[in-house]
């Protein structure tokens, strides 16, 4: 019983999210955007990262918003000083870890 | 189709970063999953058909709260709408984005996925998105069942330094777009500030404020900015 509810749940849940992600593909193949639209979809990159850090970035670590601002920190230098992605990340989990520790 | 190959093993290379911002990311989800006493299968259904860490996340916190079916769902479809708006951004920017792999590519899009695929100087090809999505499916599904198998091994305090991962993730991705084109730093302080500002308002839940954050910060962002650039 548990589990049937647990299936329907999660096929639920993929069907809602995939329906989206698809939506468009389908849809601006038939049609091509005004320049207007076009000009705020290219804003999406850049604002989809801003809200995704701003404010919830801080509750990264549950109960050390300073540990998790250190690594964020750390996070923006190494990528400031030119370190590739996969450096920022294990650089900000290994601040964070030592901190924690 | 050689050239395809060629693309499909190109993006998965550029999607090496993802594979290390997801793992840590996957693992705890898998331990979450099992803690919260959710089954193997589940646990691997999860990442491998919804495809969205933080809805995943959110779908165990309210199955183990009690929360209905149908709420969970209406919750993940709110959390997860900011993906319909990076699709759209991604199939305007990328013309070549067609054909029989619309459906599978689409399924692809995720956070880290778009940001790779959109901040790049050149539109990539189908194939080497693709890759990239590969890149990024094989390490969430394969770390949520390592998680699930082998988390307790890991140890409390690295479990718990894994949350900045992901965060960490969106500062390298983003740091790197600003410095090309600073405006993009004024945008994403905008959508965070709209995202800060309607989290506060009474009887707005917090996925609709993620979304709107997004929208309103793209919105007043495009105004006055020259209109060519990135087409």
């Amino acid at each position: 019983m548990k589990d049937e509810g647990l299936l329907a749940l999660i096929l639920g849940m993929a069907l809602v999210t995939y329906l989206p992600r698809l939506a468009p593909f389908v849809l601006l193949h038939r049609w091509s955007l005004p320049p207007g639209v076009r000009h705020v979809l290219e804003q999406i990159p850049a604002a989809a990262l801003g809200a995704l850090l701003i404010p919830d970035a801080l509750g990264a670590l549950p109960g050390h918003p300073g540990v998790a601002a250190v690594g964020l920190g750390v996070a923006v230098a190494l990528s400031m000083a030119g370190g590739n992605l996969i450096l920022t990340v294990m650089g900000a989990v290994g601040a964070v870890y030592v901190l924690l520790r | 189709m050689a050239h395809g190959v060629k693309d499909f093993w190109r993006g998965f290379r550029c999607g090496i970063p993802i594979i290390v911002g997801y793992v840590p990311i996957a693992l705890a989800f898998g331990v979450l999953a099992k803690t919260g006493g959710i089954p193997l299968w589940g646990a691997a259904l999860f990442s491998g058909v919804v495809f969205a860490g933080a809805s995943q996340f959110m779908a165990l916190a309210l199955w183990g709260g009690g929360a209905g079916m149908g709420e969970i769902i209406l919750a993940t479809f709110l959390v997860n709408f900011r993906h319909f708006l990076m699709s759209a951004a991604l199939a305007a920017r990328c013309p070549g984005l067609r054909g029989a792999l619309r459906p599978l590519l689409a399924f692809g899009v995720t956070d880290e996925v778009f940001s790779l695929a959109s901040l790049r100087e050149t539109p990539p090809s189908s194939a080497e998105v693709l890759g990239l999505e590969a890149a990024a499916y094989g390490s969430w599904v394969g770390g949520t069942m390592l998680g699930f198998l082998l988390g307790e091994f890991l140890g409390e305090t690295l479990r718990a330094s894994l949350g900045i991962a992901i965060y960490a993730m969106f500062v390298g991705l983003l740091v790197p777009a600003v410095r090309r084109l600073p405006r993009r730093g004024a945008v994403a302080l905008l959508a965070g500030g709209f995202h800060l500002a309607l989290v506060h308002l009474p009887g707005v839940s917090s996925s609709t404020a993620l979304v709107g954050g997004m929208v309103l910060g793209a919105l007043v962002g495009s105004w006055g900015t020259p209109k060519e650039e990135g087409a």
